[in-house]
């Protein structure tokens, strides 16, 4: 290879490591979708068509965005700040609920269910009453939980929330940690 | 000028307000005399140049104009950002055309990796993208908290000691403190 061009590709591969770091998370390309622990629940539940022209409230934080959310946090809690730099990516949807789709949801969340147990998830929360389903999978890998995944609708609330997070995961963490916060509810996001 | 040359009458144009100084080395002071004795036009043009010297000497000093001082400075400063400028862009082309811009894009690169890991270290953020995803991170995990504590109708029990008694466990500790 001739000097200009061996110059040149450098040139060419350090610009596109630069770009790739700023662009790929605007991409719609999920930086974990190769990870056991991520689930593209918009996908596995159809939940575009089932929840027909409502936008969902997405959250995807992951890459170096979680990176600087984890050192944002680290000034009031250190602790929080460590966890999350133990996470590889954070994913929310929600959905706007009528108050009469509750039945409609459940049957939903029984399909997600059966789908991720298929593939080698675990139920570890199944609560149903009339005003409220949860539900709680893990995946293991080992006796590392590597993801989770909370189905949640409250008839009250109005929305259905779905959330997936990949990484090295404690959940004794997540437990004393994510007790700390309240649940603002989507219409606040 | 009978017997002065060319070359030696210059040679005292030159030197005349040296010697005149006292600057002049003493081979060159001893040249100058010798030069001076062989003409006797030169050696009145040194006695007006010895008198005016002397009459300049004797003359106060006089301060220069505030309006020439400014203006003069102006004049040297800007030749200094000239050249300054010019030598920093000199220096850029020969950077850029020596072999360096895979360095410099690296480098460029290490300055945005380094400063991004940086930024919220110095406190509370103010970046609003950041701001807004650490509270929909909060909120995730806070969901994931409330799944924990939700006592299920339909429970594994093999994974109750990774996932649920951890979780009921750090839920008690925090009730009890």
């Amino acid at each position: 290879m001739k000097p200009n061009m061996k110059r040149g590709y450098q040139i060419v591969l350090s610009f596109l490591l630069l770009a790739g770091i700023t662009l790929l998370p605007a991409s719609g390309q999920r930086l974990n979708e190769g990870h056991p622990g991520y689930v593209d629940l918009e996908r596995i539940g159809d939940l575009d068509d089932f929840f027909d022209d409502d936008d969902p409230r997405e959250v995807n934080v992951e890459g170096p965005l979680m990176r600087l959310v984890a050192e944002a946090s680290r000034f009031e809690d250190p602790e929080l700040a460590d966890l999350l730099l133990t996470l590889d990516g954070v994913y929310v949807l929600g959905y706007p609920l009528d108050s009469g789709d509750l039945d409609d949801f459940n049957d939903r969340a029984s399909m997600i269910g059966r789908e991720l147990e298929d593939r080698g998830w675990t139920v570890v929360v199944k609560y149903r009453d009339e005003d409220e389903n949860v539900r709680l999978y893990v995946k293991m890998d080992g006796v590392q939980v590597s993801g989770m995944v909370v189905m949640s609708v409250e008839k009250g609330s109005r929305e259905s929330v779905f959330v997936n997070i990949v990484g090295d995961i404690d959940p004794e963490k997540i437990g004393r940690i994510g007790q700390k916060f309240n649940i603002g509810g989507m219409k606040d996001l | 000028m009978t017997t002065l040359d060319r070359n030696n009458r210059e040679w005292f144009d030159d030197h005349i307000e040296a010697f005149l100084d006292g600057d002049l080395k003493p081979e060159d002071a001893n040249r100058f005399d010798d030069i001076a004795l062989m003409d006797e036009d030169l050696q009145r043009e040194l006695k007006v140049a010895r008198s005016i010297s002397t009459s300049l000497g004797s003359m106060p000093d006089m301060d220069c104009p505030d309006e020439v001082v400014k203006a003069v400075m102006s004049h040297v400063r800007r030749d200094v950002r000239g050249s300054f400028v010019a030598d920093m862009k000199s220096r850029l082309q020969n950077l850029a055309s020596f072999q360096l811009k895979p360095a410099l894009a690296v480098a460029l690169l290490v300055i945005v990796v380094v400063s991004s890991s940086l930024i919220g270290r110095r406190g509370p953020t103010t970046d609003p993208e950041v701001t807004q995803a650490l509270a929909d991170v909060k909120m995730a995990l806070a969901y994931l908290s409330n799944a924990g504590r939700t006592t299920g109708t339909t429970v594994r029990q093999d994974v109750v000691p990774l996932v649920v008694g951890p979780v009921s466990r750090s839920m008690n500790e925090l009730i009890e403190n």
